[in-house]
Formats: structure tokens, C-alpha cells, sequence
């Protein structure tokens, strides 16, 4: 009994990922009084700006948070791929994850874990502890270990994701979807958080994503129809966020952290339109639905949102572009993109070759180019628009690298923090040995 | 609650399932509500397990005393008239919506019966339907719900029993329960040729059908 008394306290963590949340979003809220607990959390810890991965795709983010490493040495470039052979399109999904996720190796570390929703870890695969995937999980029953974790959150009739498609048909009743979404997924994050034993609590909330890239524009237009409804779903979040704080323990860790910032789109632009018209890429059919169409005279085209694949002879099947040609077309085909303007402003910030930002094992099978755009320019890898570029449709809200959150509750360096340091940080939190990741502990 | 100790109700839209599921219970052990008025016929060949005075629960809801601990058949848009100050179990059949408008369908026509709402303002109603239910039940205190899907069932027989046992606190023989879904399995493969199992299983991650659906989920998020 003693013993008991004396017993060191395992380290635990809790982290709550808010899925596309700008840190300029979260201090203004703060400022303004719609985010009181935000506001208060901010005054007891570290809130800093986070830079997220390139590209600044979901998959790629929280792969990079997941797993403490690179997309060099974790494989996910983005949320889909062309088969090298055929031509089709594939998904890559949590089983082509290359490295080991946090929860694995604090796993290995005696520690159990409970995550729920983060995106791009669907199939569910067993772990040390509970999880449903988030984005893209399509099934319940696939999305969810163990078996209890399937029963519970059948029961409670949990959703896995918002029906974005709402959105076009009925504003209504997306915004209802979403708030629907919203509670049942507090609902399980609670009971999972107060019922089970854990070490390390990881969730995320993914509505805010789906609401910014649908109505961004409500944000700052007070006209706005859903205006007042973005504005009380942040306030229902902040107190989603408060009522969470009070169950945590006092000194235990807690972060918060998205995966990419968001800003208003000033325009799509297509790469692969581009592209054609700098005469690097053509198809054989006038709308193509995949990559199968793409003509053997190709020497590049464009991945989501922002990746240039050099259609290399030894890459891919009907490719034809020699290795001693790669550099001397990879330099022109970045010099082109940089000069892409419109209206006088430009369009991309920056051009990286894969290998000045990322490295490890899976470098081969990386996107050659990687494009980073101006703030406010969609970036898109359609090959089913003719214009190079678009209105942005239905859509009024997309991704930052910039400008995403890392939070804590206690003093952090603020450094330029990096996604792939905020899984690292987690870890040593637990006080597990981080040596061998990418990342720096930011604590 | 102890879900034995209350009213279990199953329920889900028309063609659904909720028959196959009552056929189960009663396999299983449990015993039904029913009063045989609606008898078995092609699209039923094991009968409806109907209680007609389900349909005036807004009006008399006297037949809920003695009841505890069995189960009784209730389409879903009776559910709001429900007395609030009982508990119930709630077994909610869901099943690919475009089998039941089929299935809906080829049962009006077997009957020479004309419906003048069309697919697709059924569908619509339908999915209308279920949003409200679903929000409305994540609501109430006093029920528990197991959601089980129709097609996973047959897919699936052993698992899903598993998970309807232990909701029905380990009380009934899952081996009838399986035979019961073997005998509708068998029963489908022979007359109904829409059910989903002709199809891909939907639950195989990677496969092509996955593919398709991703696809959708992503340009719903302005990728493709």
C-alpha cells in the first residue's frame, strides 16, 4: 500500500489536434472574446506559429506529426499517387506509412495509447491501446481497434467525417452536418478520455477544416449568411476546449497543434494547365480521368496540390525522359514556374527539388519538384480544367504552410517550430528517447 | 441500463432488415411482440413480425407495460411517439439505400401497386429521414442504440452477431442467430440479385470500389 503511495507517476501527454486552424485565427479569436478559454490557455502556456510540411496537405502533415520524421524517410507526398505501371490512380493509406507513429513506439515503451481521428490512419491497425482513423476512413468497422472500440462507437452512431458534398447542395444542411460530426466526436473523445486507461491521448478535430474550405469567406463578412454560425461554432469549440482542460490533470502536458494553416483564395490555379501550355505535358483524350491517358510524349505533370513528377524512362513504364536530361529539365520547369503570374503578382513563392527538403528511404519515390505558392493561390492538380485559372468554385478557403498552431501548456521555445518537431516533442514528453527522428523537442 | 431488462426495439426503414433481425432475436431466444395479423408472402417469406399497435403508439401506448424484456418490430418515424419515461433498446438496421428503394420497388410491383413518388424524391426523403432520426436519437437519454448494418450482417455473420449478443447482455444462442443469416444468405443468392453481396465487398481497404469512394471524399475537398 505504501509502495503505491510512493510510486513515481508515469509521465502521460494529451494532445488535440485541431485539423487546419490558423494561429492567427486562434490569438484573434482569443483577442476578440469569442475564445475565452483559448484566451486563458494562451496566458498559462506557449501558443507559436508552426510551419507544416510541403506540401501542406493533410496526409502529408500529420504523417509528418505522426511519426516524428520527414516524408523522405515516412512516404506520404500527398493524398493520392499514379501506379508507375498503369497509370491508375492510388491511394496510399495507413499501411504504407514507412515509419513507426508515436503511439508505436511509446507502444514499445510500456505506454498505451488512445487516438482518435487523425487523418491518414485508415486502416485501423493494432496498437497498444484504441483507435479510429480520421480522413480518409470510409468504414467503421476498418476504422476502428479493437473490436470494442467498433461496439462503442457503433452505439453511440459516431460519424466518421462531415458529407463535404453537402455543402454545394445545402449550406444548411452541411453547417448541421458539421455541428452533428462535431458532437459526437466530443462525445467519444470524452468517453474515451474519462473511461480508458491511457499514457498518451491524442484526437483531433477535423470539422474546422472542412468548414474553413467551404466558408472562409463568412469569417470576416458580418453580411455573410453563415457568418454567425462559423463564429458560434468556434465559440462551441473554445468550449469543447475549456470543459477538455479541466479534466486534464494539473502539470500534465498538454498541446495542441494543427496540421496547416488557411487563407482565402484569391484564385486556383492548374499546374497541370501549365504545363501543357509550356508544352511539358499532353494527354490523348480531350478530358482524361486519370493519368492512363497521359501521352507518352510527356515529360512532367502535376500530383495534388503541388508536386511535379518528372515522367523519367526509368520511373515509369511509357516514360520518356532520359536521366541525363533530369537536372537540365527540372531547372527549366522550375525557372517557368516561377515566372507564372497573374495580374502582375506571383504566383509561386518558392520551388524545391525533393532533395533540399526532404531525405531518408523513400526520397526515390518523391515528387522531383515541389511548388509552394503565394499566399492565396489554390495550387491544383486537376488534368480535367482546360483554363489555367479558376474562381475556386464552391470553395472560398485553402491551405498555408504558414501560419498552423503549436500550443502548450507551459514555457517552449517558439523557434520556428516545425510540424515534424511536434510528434518529437510528444515523445520526449513521455520521456522516451526521440534520437534517430527528424525533429527537435520543442520543450 | 440493462438492456434485458427493458423493451428492445428494432427498427431501420422499410426492407431494411428489421425483419431478418426479429427473425434472429426470436432464434436467439427472445421473445417478440407480434400479433401474425400481416403473414408471410414472397418478399417476406418468413413473415413481417408486425404488431399493429405499434402504428397508434401516439394514441395508446398501454401494450408497453409487461413488455420488458422482449422485442417488438417499429418502423422508424414512430420512434419520436415512444413514451419518454421508459427506457428502451433500439437495434437501428441500416442498409445501402439504393438496395431498399430497389428492393421497395420490386415489392410494389410484385403487388401491382403504383407508387407516384419517384427514387429519387424517395431517396431524398429517406436520407432526410435518417439525419433527423439519428440527430433526434443521439439525443435521448433513454435509449440505447446499436446501429447494425444490414449488409455488413450478411458479409459479416459471426462478427456482427458477436456485437448484437453482448448489446443484448450475452443472453441469446448466436449459433441460431448465424443460421438465421446463413438461410437469408442462401435465400438472397437464389432470388434477389441486388443485394450487395453480388457486388465487392465494401470493406476491403484498397480495393477498387475503396478507390472510387476516396476519390469522391477528395474532390468533395477540391482534390482530383
Amino acid at each position: 500500500m505504501l509502495g503505491r503511495l510512493f510510486k513515481k507517476k508515469s509521465k502521460k501527454v494529451v494532445v488535440l489536434g485541431l485539423d487546419g486552424v490558423p494561429c492567427s485565427l486562434l490569438n484573434r479569436f482569443a483577442d476578440e472574446g469569442i475564445m475565452p478559454n483559448m484566451a486563458r490557455l494562451r496566458q498559462g502556456g506557449t501558443l507559436c506559429s508552426m510551419t507544416a510540411s510541403i506540401p501542406e496537405v493533410s496526409s502529408t502533415s500529420w504523417s509528418t506529426f505522426m511519426t516524428g520524421v520527414n516524408p523522405g524517410r515516412h512516404g506520404i507526398y500527398g493524398f493520392m499517387e499514379v501506379d508507375r505501371n498503369n497509370y491508375s490512380w492510388r491511394f496510399p493509406n495507413f499501411n504504407d506509412l514507412k515509419s513507426r507513429t508515436i503511439w508505436e513506439i511509446a507502444g514499445d515503451n510500456g505506454k498505451r495509447s488512445i487516438v482518435v481521428n487523425i487523418p491518414s490512419t485508415y486502416p485501423a491497425k493494432p496498437l497498444n491501446g484504441m483507435l479510429v482513423s480520421g480522413f480518409v476512413a470510409l468504414d467503421l468497422r476498418n476504422a476502428s481497434y479493437p473490436d470494442a472500440m467498433y461496439r462503442y462507437l457503433s452505439r453511440i452512431g459516431y460519424r466518421l467525417d462531415v458529407n463535404a458534398g453537402k455543402a454545394v447542395e445545402s449550406v444548411d444542411e452541411f453547417t448541421n452536418d458539421i455541428i452533428r460530426t462535431f458532437r459526437k466526436r466530443v462525445e467519444a473523445i470524452n468517453y474515451l478520455y474519462d473511461s480508458e486507461e491511457w499514457d498518451l491521448f491524442i484526437a483531433a478535430i477535423t470539422e474546422t477544416d472542412r468548414l474553413h474550405h467551404y466558408l472562409w469567406a463568412a469569417l470576416d463578412d458580418t453580411s455573410h449568411p453563415q457568418h454567425e454560425f462559423l463564429i458560434s461554432f468556434y465559440q462551441e469549440l473554445d468550449s469543447f476546449i475549456g470543459s477538455f482542460y479541466e479534466k486534464i490533470d494539473s502539470g500534465m502536458p498538454f498541446i495542441m497543434l494543427s496540421d496547416h494553416g488557411f487563407t482565402a483564395i484569391k484564385r486556383e490555379v492548374y499546374l497541370n494547365v501549365y504545363l501543357k501550355e509550356k508544352g511539358y505535358l499532353s494527354f490523348n483524350k480531350k478530358e482524361p480521368e486519370s493519368f492512363e491517358a497521359l501521352d507518352s510524349g510527356s515529360k512532367a505533370f502535376v500530383l495534388d496540390p503541388s508536386r511535379v513528377y518528372i515522367h523519367l524512362k526509368d520511373k515509369f513504364s511509357r516514360g520518356c525522359v532520359d536521366r541525363e536530361n533530369y537536372e537540365d529539365l527540372r531547372n527549366a520547369i522550375r525557372e517557368d514556374l516561377l515566372l507564372l503570374q497573374i495580374d502582375g503578382e506571383r504566383v509561386i513563392r518558392d520551388v524545391f527539388f525533393k532533395e533540399e527538403i526532404y531525405n531518408g528511404k523513400c526520397l526515390p519515390e518523391a515528387p522531383d519538384l515541389i511548388v509552394l505558392p503565394t499566399e492565396g493561390y489554390d495550387l491544383k492538380g486537376s488534368i480535367r480544367k482546360n483554363e489555367l485559372i479558376g474562381r475556386g468554385g464552391p470553395f472560398t478557403g485553402g491551405h498555408t504552410r504558414d501560419n498552423a498552431v503549436f500550443y502548450i501548456n507551459r514555457p517552449a521555445g517558439c523557434d520556428a517550430p516545425d510540424i515534424v518537431d511536434a510528434g518529437v516533442t510528444v515523445l520526449k514528453l513521455l520521456d522516451i528517447d526521440t534520437d534517430g527522428l527528424d525533429g527537435k523537442p520543442l520543450v | 441500463m440493462q438492456i434485458s431488462e427493458c423493451l428492445t426495439i428494432v427498427t431501420g426503414l422499410p426492407r431494411s432488415g428489421t425483419s431478418m433481425m426479429m427473425r434472429m432475436l426470436q432464434s436467439g431466444g427472445m421473445e417478440v411482440v407480434t400479433d401474425n395479423i400481416r403473414k408471410a408472402d414472397e418478399d417476406n417469406p418468413e413473415g413481417y413480425y408486425e404488431f399493429e399497435k405499434v402504428k397508434e403508439i401516439k394514441e395508446d401506448a398501454s401494450w408497453l407495460d409487461g413488455v420488458e424484456g422482449k422485442v417488438v418490430k417499429m418502423a422508424s418515424t414512430l420512434l419520436y411517439d415512444l413514451p419518454s419515461d421508459r427506457k428502451y433498446g433500439l437495434i437501428f438496421m441500416k442498409r445501402n439505400l439504393e438496395e431498399i428503394l430497389l428492393s421497395q420497388r420490386k415489392m410494389l410491383e410484385r403487388k401491382g401497386a403504383e407508387d407516384n413518388i419517384d427514387d429519387e424524391e424517395m431517396r431524398r426523403l429517406f436520407s432526410k429521414h435518417l439525419e433527423e432520426i439519428e440527430r433526434w436519437l443521439s439525443e435521448q437519454k433513454n435509449m440505447e442504440i446499436l446501429y447494425m448494418d444490414y449488409n455488413d450482417m450478411l458479409r459479416n455473420p459471426q462478427e456482427n452477431v458477436s456485437i448484437l449478443n453482448r448489446f443484448l447482455d450475452n443472453r441469446l444462442d448466436v449459433g441460431r442467430m448465424i443460421k438465421v443469416v446463413d438461410d437469408s444468405l442462401y435465400r438472397n443468392r437464389k432470388t434477389d440479385v441486388t443485394t450487395a453481396l453480388e457486388e465487392e465487398p465494401e470493406d476491403v481497404p484498397g480495393s477498387v470500389k475503396d478507390d472510387e469512394k476516396i476519390k469522391a471524399r477528395l474532390s468533395e475537398l477540391g482534390y482530383m
